[in-house]
C-alpha cells in the first residue's frame, strides 16, 4: 500500500506542477484573476452554500412534520441543484441577439415546471410515508 | 407544528440529524463517484484539446462516426451531474473543515493543503464550465479555454494527493454503523438524493444532445431541431462578419496540380453526395442533418492531389478569428463522408451555416466544420 501511496503522490505532484506551470506561464496577465475566482468559488461553496443548505435542513426539522420531513428536505436539495444549473440561463447574459438558436428556450417557466414535477413528487411521497409510516430504515 | 424556537436548542437538533448519516463509508463512496465523473471529464476534455490543438504524434481518425458527439455530450452531462455530488461530498465531512487544531504537523498542513485545492479546483470546473455553455463571459476575469484547461490539471493532481492521503481509510473496515436515527437520513439515502439531483439535472438538459429527451429538457441550452433548417448555430455569418456570397464568389482550389478557381455553378455540376452527420460541439450540444455536397476527395483529384498523403487547409470568407481556417488530415481529407457542403436536407445551405458551402466531416469538433469555405489548400500549413 506504501508503494501505491508513492506513486500516487508522485504522479499527483507531476500533475500539478505541470498544472501550475501551465497556470502561471500561459496569459500571465490572469493570474490574478483567476485565483481570485479559484478563492471566492471554493469560499461560497464551503461558506455560502453549505451553511445554506444545513440552515434548510435545520428549519426543515424544526417545523416540518416528521412524516414529511426528508421528502421536504430532498425536494429543497434537489430544487437548490436544478435552480443553480438554470440559473445562468434565467439570467440569460451569455444571449446572442442575432442567434435565437442558441439558447432557444424560456428558461425561467422551464425551471418552475422542473420546480413542480419535483414537489409534485415530494408531495406524493410525503403523502405515502403519512399513510404507512415507516419505523426504521435500513443503513 | 410550530413551536417556539429556542437558538440553541435548534443548533443541537442540526447536529444530531446532520451527523446521523455521515460515516467514513458515505465519504469514500461519494468520493468515488466523484473521482469516476472528474475522470471522464479529464479524459474527454483533453481528447476534445488535443483534437484541436494537435501535437505532433496525435492523430484523430474519421471513425467511428459519432465517437466526437458521444465525448463531448459525456464531458458536460458529467461535470453538470457532479455538481450535486461535490456539495454533498463536501457536506459528508463539513464538520471536519472546522476542526481543532486546524493543523497538526506538517504532513497534516499537507494533506489540508491538498484538500483545499482540490475543493478550489472542483469548483473552479464546473463553475467556469457551467458559465461557459451559458456564454456567460462577463463574469470571468479570465480567458475561459486555458482557464479551464490548466485547472483541470491542479485538479487531476490535487485529486491523485487526495487519493494517496486517504487510501488507508478506503482499504480499512467499515465503522460499525451508528444506529440510525428513526426516520432520519440514512447513508443510502444521501447517496440516493445526491444521484436524484444529479439526475434531475442530466434530464433537464441532456436533450441538447440526446434527441429523444429534447422535449424533457426544459433547460437544454441548445435543442436538436431548433435553429436555421433545424440545425443550431453557434456562430452566426453577422457575427463573424461574413456577408452573402454573389457570382463573383469563386472557391480557390490549390494542389500540386495547379489552382483553380470553381463557382457555385461549377461545384453544384461535379458528383453530388449525400452523407448524415451531426455537428458536434465542445460545449455539449449536437445536431445531426443529412448534408449534399460534393466529396473534399474529389476536388482534391483536380489538382491531382487524390492519392497523396497531404493534409489540407481549409479557409473560410470569415476575415479573423481563431477558427477562420482548420486542417484536415490526409486520411480525414479523403474519407469519403467528408464533404464541402453545398445543401441541407435538400435546401441550399442558410447562411448561417456556411453558405454558399461548408465542410463537413465524421467525428469532427463543430468549430472545425469551417463554415462560408474560400479555399482548399493542400500540402503541408
Amino acid at each position: 500500500m506504501t508503494a501505491a501511496r508513492v506513486a500516487l503522490a508522485v504522479a499527483g505532484l507531476a500533475l500539478l506542477g505541470y498544472g501550475l506551470h501551465g497556470w502561471l506561464t500561459e496569459q500571465p496577465g490572469e493570474v490574478t484573476g483567476r485565483v481570485v475566482f479559484l478563492a471566492a468559488g471554493v469560499a461560497a461553496h464551503d461558506l455560502v452554500a453549505l451553511p445554506l443548505v444545513l440552515t434548510a435542513g435545520a428549519l426543515t426539522a424544526r417545523f416540518v412534520p416528521p412524516a414529511a420531513r426528508i421528502p421536504v428536505q430532498a425536494a429543497l436539495a434537489v430544487s437548490a441543484t436544478v435552480t443553480v444549473v438554470a440559473l445562468p440561463f434565467v439570467i440569460g447574459a451569455g444571449r446572442v441577439a442575432d442567434n435565437p438558436s442558441a439558447f432557444p428556450r424560456a428558461y425561467g417557466p422551464g425551471l418552475l415546471w422542473v420546480l413542480a414535477v419535483v414537489w409534485l413528487a415530494a408531495a406524493v411521497w410525503a403523502a405515502l410515508r403519512v399513510r404507512r409510516p415507516r419505523p426504521r430504515e435500513d443503513r | 407544528m410550530v413551536r417556539p424556537a429556542r437558538p440553541l436548542n435548534m443548533v443541537r437538533t442540526v447536529q444530531h440529524r446532520f451527523t446521523a448519516a455521515r460515516s467514513t463509508r458515505l465519504t469514500a463512496q461519494l468520493g468515488l463517484w466523484l473521482a469516476a465523473a472528474f475522470a471522464v471529464c479529464f479524459v474527454t476534455g483533453l481528447l476534445s484539446h488535443a483534437i484541436q490543438h494537435p501535437p505532433g504524434w496525435f492523430h484523430w481518425p474519421a471513425r467511428p462516426v459519432q465517437l466526437y458527439r458521444i465525448t463531448q455530450g459525456l464531458h458536460v452531462a458529467t461535470g453538470l451531474a457532479c455538481l450535486p455530488l461535490l456539495t454533498a461530498k463536501v457536506w459528508s465531512v463539513y464538520p471536519r473543515l472546522f476542526a481543532w487544531p486546524a493543523v497538526r504537523g506538517l504532513p497534516h498542513a499537507l494533506e489540508r493543503a491538498a484538500v483545499g485545492l482540490l475543493s478550489a479546483a472542483a469548483v473552479f470546473e464546473l463553475v467556469t464550465g457551467l458559465l461557459n455553455i451559458a456564454y456567460w463571459y462577463s463574469v470571468m476575469p479570465f480567458g475561459f479555454l486555458g482557464a479551464h484547461y490548466w485547472t483541470a490539471w491542479l485538479l487531476a493532481g490535487a485529486l491523485l494527493l487526495h487519493v494517496a492521503a486517504k487510501l488507508p481509510l478506503l482499504r480499512r473496515a467499515p465503522d460499525p454503523a451508528a444506529p440510525a436515527e428513526p426516520g432520519g437520513w440514512t447513508r443510502r439515502g444521501v447517496l440516493a438524493l445526491a444521484g436524484s439531483a444529479a439526475g434531475v439535472v442530466t434530464v433537464a438538459t441532456a436533450g441538447q444532445t440526446v434527441r429523444p429527451l429534447r422535449h424533457l429538457s426544459v433547460l437544454a441550452p441548445r435543442v436538436p431541431g431548433v435553429g436555421p433548417q433545424g440545425v443550431p448555430v453557434n456562430k452566426t455569418a453577422a457575427a463573424a462578419g461574413v456577408t452573402r456570397a454573389d457570382g463573383a464568389y469563386r472557391l480557390i482550389l490549390t494542389g500540386p496540380g495547379g489552382t483553380h478557381a470553381l463557382s457555385l455553378a461549377d461545384l453544384t455540376d461535379l458528383p453530388q453526395v449525400t452523407a448524415d452527420l451531426p455537428i458536434s460541439c465542445v460545449e455539449g450540444w449536437s445536431a445531426g442533418a443529412s448534408w449534399q455536397g460534393v466529396r473534399v476527395a474529389d476536388l482534391l483529384r483536380l489538382v491531382g492531389a487524390g492519392g497523396l498523403d497531404l493534409p489540407v487547409t481549409v479557409e473560410s470568407l470569415q476575415r479573423s478569428g481563431p477558427y477562420r481556417t482548420s486542417t484536415l488530415e490526409a486520411a480525414v481529407a479523403r474519407d469519403p463522408l467528408t464533404l464541402l457542403a453545398l445543401r441541407i436536407g435538400g435546401a441550399p445551405l442558410h447562411l448561417d451555416h456556411g453558405y454558399p458551402c461548408r465542410l463537413i466531416a465524421p467525428n469532427r469538433p463543430g468549430v472545425l466544420q469551417t463554415k462560408w469555405v474560400a479555399a482548399l489548400t493542400v500540402g503541408p500549413r
